[in-house]
């Protein structure tokens, strides 16, 4: 047999291959390639709109956000604080930077002394605002916002987050920057959204326990406590009245309520006195409620070898009567029976300010959640979710409050979930495919393999 | 609409010659009705752009390069020609070439899907190397080669045979 006889071989082998087969239908066949060739221009096309629409929804300049104020804005008549605060503070991929985000629900630090920190409307929307930095070159104090989320106080300036301008003017900027050495803590805003307190120390002979900044640029002199004694801060009772506790120094923490009204030459007393059985050696640190009507005492623990923070303890009073509301619960209610003891929160974010919601502290460190976590598990009982993108999450909400209803934007939570895994998947994706589509078009199924890879690799038998 | 009648028409001519190198190529017939309705589907796609005077000689190479595609996906799998060999169409035929159907049917489907190929396009189609080289999508040394590895392959599979595979094959 030869060659032609393989032929001759092969041809019989196959000669009545078709027989009993039926032939297939040519409409269905004709169908099947239109349906592929549809499928070629329309999938490529869809793929094409996806990814635009995509890298438009996250890269897109959004610009200034307009924010939607739930809350009347705030007039030359009066203010009014923000009635609703955002559900979710997403940290969006890029924000320009304003002087002029609008109302502002709730400030975020960012994680630099020297960088603007990042401004959330009521309804999330992000941008950074910039603030003027100290004339000294001091560090930046940790900023306030107004009730009403017009006004932010970093130190003894005033920033108008509507119409973007300071005050007082740059001169007085000066002279107060000069005069005044602001604390790290954020300062004290007035329920009216008016004026702010600012419990600074100043320069030379100590003659006030702070300064009273105005938005009309006023300043007033706050007197000393106690002819200079040290005094911890806890607000603003009423609008026009500071409040201040003096350590009495017997042994438990006996702390005597001190109160100063705008225009008096000095603190006043009125024998009220809050008692608990804390560790003096604890960390003492009060916060008056927006209302005025509760005072939250915390006493933080530090760990003599760590010179960590252990353990906080948190206690309600009645600022005006002296009585023990409470240890505030995770159900919303306070416990009167367990008032020696105090709310144990595990605070890892010390010096986070706390805020209020319905009459009740909460954490602003990380997640904002309630002062308790019973289970421990991060995200329980969290009231506003915040971006754990951002470095310092400390945030500070207008007024030192959530008030009002919180306003859900999911599309900024899948905003930034695409950015932060969304095109990084993408990308693989496309390049996986772009690789696939290569090796399809190159792989060659006849092609030798490149003589210069060595035969042990490339012998495909 | 053109389009379609043609295609019609080529479907109802040459189908059965289709069927008959897809057996060769892929060793079975079940497979082999597989690889041309998926060549004609993929000759439709395109059928837009098939000139009528050459359309064979593509829906051809549609249906190599798919034996091989194949092949490559199913490479990780039970090869069904080997476990299918009573359905084969390949298998026992009651003449007295029985025996010669029988080797080189069992002979082939251990060749490799491209070894396969080039016996088919080579002996089968009766190409010269460089029309199977054109239809392969090949050089000609590729196909030079892969004859003479298919033959040898063949002879030692198929010693009955040898002299026929054995013999050297003349340039065509």
């Amino acid at each position: 047999m030869s060659t032609d006889q393989l032929s001759h071989a092969l041809r019989n082998l196959v000669a009545d291959v078709e027989r009993g087969a039926k032939g297939p239908d040519a409409a269905e066949l004709w169908g099947a390639g239109r349906r592929r060739r549809v499928g070629t221009v329309v999938l490529p096309a869809v793929v094409a709109a996806c990814v635009a629409a995509v890298v438009a929804a996250v890269v897109w300049p959004s610009g200034v956000p307009q924010a939607v104020v739930p809350a009347e804005r705030s007039g030359d008549v009066g203010a009014s604080r923000l009635t609703a605060y955002p559900k979710t503070i997403a940290k969006p991929p890029f924000t320009q930077v304003t002087r002029a985000p609008s109302v502002t629900a709730a400030l975020v630090p960012s994680g630099g002394s020297d960088r603007p920190p990042y401004a959330v409307s009521p309804e999330g929307e992000v941008t950074r605002v910039a603030l003027p930095h100290s004339a000294f070159g001091l560090p930046d104090q940790a900023p306030s916002l107004s009730p009403d989320g017009r006004w932010v106080a970093r130190g003894v300036v005033l920033t108008d987050l509507v119409r973007g301008e300071t005050t007082p003017s740059e001169a007085e900027q000066t002279r107060l920057d000069r005069r005044w050495t602001p604390p790290q803590e954020p300062s004290w805003w007035s329920p009216d959204s008016r004026r702010v307190f600012v419990a600074a120390v100043n320069q030379g002979a100590l003659r006030s326990d702070g300064v009273v900044v105005g938005v009309d640029g006023t300043t007033t002199e706050v007197p000393l406590v106690e002819g200079g004694l040290q005094a911890t801060f806890a607000g603003w009772l009423d609008d026009d009245t500071l409040l201040a506790l003096l350590d009495l120094g017997e042994g438990l923490t006996r702390l005597e309520v001190r109160t100063w009204s705008m225009g008096d030459p000095s603190w006043t007393s009125d024998d009220v006195v809050l008692s608990w059985s804390r560790d003096d050696s604890a960390e003492l640190r009060a916060l008056l409620s927006p209302d005025g009507s509760r005072l939250l005492l915390t006493a933080a623990n530090i760990d003599a070898e760590t010179n960590e923070l252990a353990r906080t303890w948190a206690m309600l009073f009645d600022p005006r009567s002296g009585a023990r509301l409470g240890m505030p619960l995770t159900d919303g209610s306070l416990d009167v029976s367990k008032w020696a003891e105090g709310s144990a929160a595990g605070w890892e974010g010390w010096g986070c300010r706390p805020a209020w919601h319905d009459g009740l502290p909460i954490m602003t460190d990380r997640g904002v959640r309630g002062f308790v976590n019973p289970s421990g598990r991060e995200g329980d009982d969290e009231l506003v979710s915040v971006s754990s993108r951002y470095d310092q999450p400390c945030v500070a909400f207008a007024g030192n409050e959530l008030r009002g209803t919180p306003v859900g934007n999911p599309a900024l939570v899948w905003k930034e979930r695409l950015w932060a895994w969304g095109l990084p998947v993408l990308g693989v994706t496309l390049a996986g495919l772009a690789l696939w589509a290569w090796n399809r078009r190159h792989r060659g199924a006849w092609r030798q393999p490149p003589k210069r890879r060595p035969m042990i690799i490339t012998q495909p038998f | 609409m053109a389009d379609r009648e043609a295609f019609d028409a080529f479907v109802r001519e040459r189908w059965a010659p289709l069927l008959r190198t897809a057996t060769l190529l892929t060793g079975d017939r079940h497979s082999a009705e597989d690889l041309v309705q998926e060549t004609l589907i993929r000759a439709a796609q395109h059928w837009n752009r098939v000139d009528p005077a050459t359309a064979d000689a593509y829906v051809r190479r549609i249906l190599y390069t798919r034996s091989v595609d194949a092949w490559r996906w199913r490479r990780h799998q039970p090869d069904p020609v080997e476990g299918r060999e009573g359905d084969s169409h390949l298998g026992p035929q009651p003449s007295d070439e029985v025996d010669v159907r029988l080797t080189l049917a069992a002979a082939l489907r251990r060749l490799t899907p491209r070894q396969r190929a080039v016996l088919v396009a080579r002996f089968y189609e009766d190409r010269t190397e460089v029309q199977a080289a054109k239809v392969l999508g090949c050089s000609v040394n590729t196909v030079k080669s892969q004859t003479r590895h298919a033959l040898e392959r063949l002879r030692v599979l198929a010693p009955e045979l040898a002299d026929t595979f054995g013999r050297k094959e003349a340039a065509r």
